[in-house]
């Protein structure tokens, strides 16, 4: 995935970047989209063809990128399993004595 | 809405305790390096106090008869492991202090995805390994520096002792070397019993940590994005 393929395993973080700045602005150009999630343009599109065929976005007919529902629905769980995961952590307080 | 968005900032809070902790673990890596240079600091000053010994048996300075003369080489003596002792941890406070931390601070600043990012790019192998690698370096330096204490009290007794009974009772001998040794050792222990009891906790810590890791580096490496 990180040679920019997300056909098969896109990277999580990649994902949720995207939505997450769609979140903010509702709608974007693809420009402005890849500049704020730090994106080279030509993998962001590879991105967000993935996540169309996902349903996670549409492109309207002005070229400008909208998260669905069901978009925003999988950041939610994504955020939420990675909680359930995280969540359950416990961190030791380590003091090193020297 | 206003759910996503807490379970987006205890996402980040967790991310940015378990960073916390490995910033902690490369400390422990630090003196983990600094090990070997430690024990030749605190060997290496052992063998030049045996040997200034030696070069003063050879002259024919006895510094363990019963004059004051000698009770003052005696104590040259114990000084060169002591000072040794001392540059020994003090190289080892250096390295530790000396290491970088809290470098993906920024990086987590960028919320949720970075927080993410940070999981999913950790090189959790060598993480796993790292903390293992700490925690049994914790454990060799912990007693290695109590071996140290332990020689340095077992002379510092020997020289205290003799010279003191020496001095209100003209004797030579003040304690045979096994007493001395069992003596110097429950000094230790009451001297150090703290603090080795708190670095054994911190080692069994350490080995939950590296349970929990374990076990989430592999959920998290199996993650993907369910449509």
């Amino acid at each position: 995935m990180k040679s920019g393929e997300p056909s098969s395993k896109p990277d999580l973080y990649v994902i949720a970047r995207i939505i997450k700045a769609l979140k903010e602005k509702n709608r974007m150009n693809k420009t402005a989209l890849a500049t704020s999630t730090g994106l080279a343009y030509d993998k962001l599109v590879k991105y967000l063809v993935w996540m169309s065929e996902k349903g996670f976005i549409v492109v309207d007919e002005n070229g400008l990128v909208i998260l669905t529902e069901e978009g925003s629905e999988a950041y939610n769980e994504l955020v939420g399993w990675i909680m359930k995961y995280v969540g359950q952590l416990k961190f030791p307080r380590l003091r090193l004595r020297t | 809405m206003k759910d996503s968005v807490l379970s987006e900032e205890s996402v980040v809070s967790k991310v940015s305790e378990l960073m916390e902790t490995l910033d902690h673990i490369k400390r422990y890596n630090a003196l983990s390096r600094s090990l070997k240079k430690f024990s030749l600091i605190v060997i290496g000053s052992i063998a030049v106090s045996l040997a200034v010994g030696i070069l003063f048996t050879i002259s024919g300075f006895d510094y363990t008869s019963k004059s004051p003369q000698s009770f003052l080489y005696g104590f040259m003596l114990l000084l060169i492991p002591l000072i040794g002792l001392a540059i020994g941890v003090f190289y080892v406070r250096r390295q530790v202090n000396a290491t970088k931390t809290g470098e993906w601070k920024e990086k987590l600043s960028g919320g949720f995805p970075s927080a993410l990012e940070i999981l999913m790019e950790l090189d959790w192998d060598k993480t796993l390994d790292e903390i293992s690698m700490g925690r049994l370096s914790y454990t060799l330096y912990g007693l290695l520096k109590t071996a140290a204490y332990w020689l340095v009290t077992f002379f510092g007794l020997q020289l205290v002792g003799n010279g003191l009974t020496l001095y209100f009772l003209h004797r030579a001998v003040f304690l045979s070397t096994f007493v001395s040794v069992a003596f110097a050792l429950i000094l230790v222990l009451l001297l150090l019993g703290r603090d080795l009891l708190r670095r054994y906790k911190e080692i069994h810590a350490l080995d939950m940590l590296l349970l929990e890791l374990r076990w989430f580096s592999l959920e998290i490496r199996r993650a993907e994005f369910q449509a």
